[in-house]
This record gives structure tokens, C-alpha cells and sequence, in this order.
């Protein structure tokens, strides 16, 4: 058997092809139950809120800390698939990004002191929706709709309907998360 | 310079090994996911996985979810092996050392 050199080129193009479609998929594959998991913890924060407007911090609080459990569990789960090295180098990096993003919260709050809820929402909504947009300029095109959506929806109410925003967006925000998880679940 | 694998140069079967060489070591892709990066047929898939499962290089993994049947497609070391000489033999021929036909 003789390959040419057209015959290479074409097949490195297809293998590099392939590989980037795969990596993509199996990243969808990994995103997918985080989406499923935040999209109902993001519903049932709005619960709390609309049932018992002051303990709606306290909700957000709980959902959060049940939210990084919960990935932890989900990276670990994934990572002892991996092997032991592939183990400990996710839970650090995992580890690493939640450290970040509690120090950036703490200390966005602490510089723009936010005068209400409805700011501190439209905040995490568009930050969250900004790092979706961003993995999808490298990713894959899927992250970047949820960012788009998040963003062009918590924009939207906040416009439209600022008096309803606190009940809008996280019920909302929630049902796009989730139909963004199975939109990847099934990719 | 190395040689090249007849088993591995076939079109989609490089795309399959290609797929399953991307993903983390133990790591399986779905059939499903494999037909859609490789655009192949069902039959023409399983019949292109069942050659590199003869030859070793993947291994197919079948079981249910629930009461879905579900098959799931893993590259062995001696399949990745393959695959990473086959592209050092392609790139070769680039660099000008391969025999063009």
C-alpha cells in the first residue's frame, strides 16, 4: 500500500477534523448533567424567593453551596474514570475555579455594593451568561446560544418588566439551563 | 520511517480512531456520537467497528440504560498505539520521506 501526498493532507485534515467533533461532543457530554443540575437549583432559589421574598438570600446561599457539592461530585465522578492522575489534576482545577469565582463574588460585592437584590441577579446572570459566551468562542456553538439566551432574556426582563425580575429570570434562566443541558445530553 | 496500517488508513475508520484517540485515556463515545462525527450509516459503522474490534484496536461495549440499549466504543493502547504510528507515517509523507504513489 502507497499513500500520496494528497492522500495524507487529506487524511490529517480528516483525523483533525474528527478530533475537534469529538472533543466538542464529549465536552457537551461533561457539561450536560452541571447545566441540568444549576438550571434546577436556579428554579428552586426563584421558589424561595417567590414564596418567602426574605429568605431569598438565604436560598440563593443554599443553592449555591448544594450547586459546588454537587459539580464536585459530578467532576470526581468523571475524573475517577480517568486514572488517578486525571483525578487529582480535575479536583484542583476544580477546586481552583470555585476559590476564584467565591473571591470575585465576594469582592465584586464589596467594591459595587449593589442598593438591591434585582442588581446583585442581573449581575451573576450576566457573568454567568458572559463565561457561557466565552467557552463558546472555543468550545463549541451550543455554549455560546445558552449565553446569548441568558443574557438576551435576563436583558429582556430587565427592560421590559424590571418590577417582575426577581421572579422572572431565575425560573427562566432555570428552564434555559436545563433545555441547554439536554440540547447537549443529546448532541 | 514508519509503515502504514491498512487497517487504520480506511476513511471512516480513521475518523473513528481519531474520535476515540481524542478522548482521555478509559474514556468511551457513543455509537450514535461516532455516526455523527464519521457520517456514516449504522451498518457501515458497526461493520468498520467490528474490523478494528477483530484487530484489537477498540473495544465495543454494549449494555442498556434503562430499557435502552446503548453501545459505547473504547480505544485500546495497542489501537492508539497504531493510530499515533499511522499519523507519524502520514506526516512523514508530508515532510517529504514518504514513497508518494
Amino acid at each position: 500500500m502507497s499513500v500520496s501526498k494528497d492522500d495524507a493532507l487529506s487524511a490529517l485534515h480528516d483525523i483533525e477534523s474528527a478530533k475537534r467533533r469529538s472533543q466538542t461532543l464529549f465536552g457537551y457530554g461533561l457539561a450536560s448533567p452541571h447545566l441540568l443540575l444549576w438550571g434546577t437549583l436556579w428554579i428552586v432559589a426563584g421558589l424561595v424567593g417567590a414564596l418567602s421574598p426574605a429568605n431569598t438570600g438565604i436560598g440563593w446561599c443554599a443553592v449555591d453551596v448544594v450547586g459546588v457539592l454537587g459539580s464536585g461530585w459530578l467532576v470526581a465522578r468523571h475524573s475517577r474514570r480517568c486514572g488517578e492522575r486525571g483525578e487529582r489534576v480535575r479536583l484542583f482545577r476544580y477546586v481552583g475555579s470555585v476559590a476564584v469565582l467565591a473571591a470575585f463574588v465576594t469582592l465584586t460585592l464589596m467594591v459595587f455594593a449593589p442598593a438591591s437584590g434585582d442588581q446583585v441577579l442581573m449581575l451573576f446572570t450576566l457573568v454567568v451568561a458572559a463565561g457561557h459566551t466565552i467557552a463558546g468562542c472555543w468550545l463549541g456553538l451550543r455554549y455560546a446560544a445558552l449565553g446569548v439566551a441568558l443574557a438576551g432574556l435576563a436583558v429582556g426582563v430587565f427592560v421590559l418588566a424590571p418590577a417582575y425580575l426577581s421572579l422572572i429570570v431565575p425560573f427562566a434562566g432555570g428552564g434555559v439551563s436545563i433545555v441547554a443541558g439536554l440540547w447537549m445530553r443529546r448532541a | 520511517m514508519s509503515a502504514p496500517d491498512e487497517i487504520v488508513h480506511q476513511s471512516t475508520r480513521l475518523k473513528i480512531m481519531s474520535a476515540l484517540n481524542a478522548l482521555p485515556r478509559r474514556e468511551m463515545l457513543e455509537f450514535v456520537r461516532l455516526k455523527a462525527i464519521t457520517g456514516a450509516t449504522d451498518g457501515n459503522l458497526g461493520s468498520h467497528l467490528t474490523t478494528l474490534e477483530k484487530t484489537g484496536y477498540v473495544t465495543v461495549v454494549k449494555d442498556f440504560v434503562g430499557k435502552r440499549p446503548r453501545t459505547r466504543v473504547r480505544i485500546t493502547t495497542p489501537g492508539r498505539r497504531a493510530f499515533q504510528t499511522h499519523v507519524a507515517y502520514l506526516r512523514d509523507i508530508l515532510e517529504g520521506e514518504g514513497a508518494g504513489a
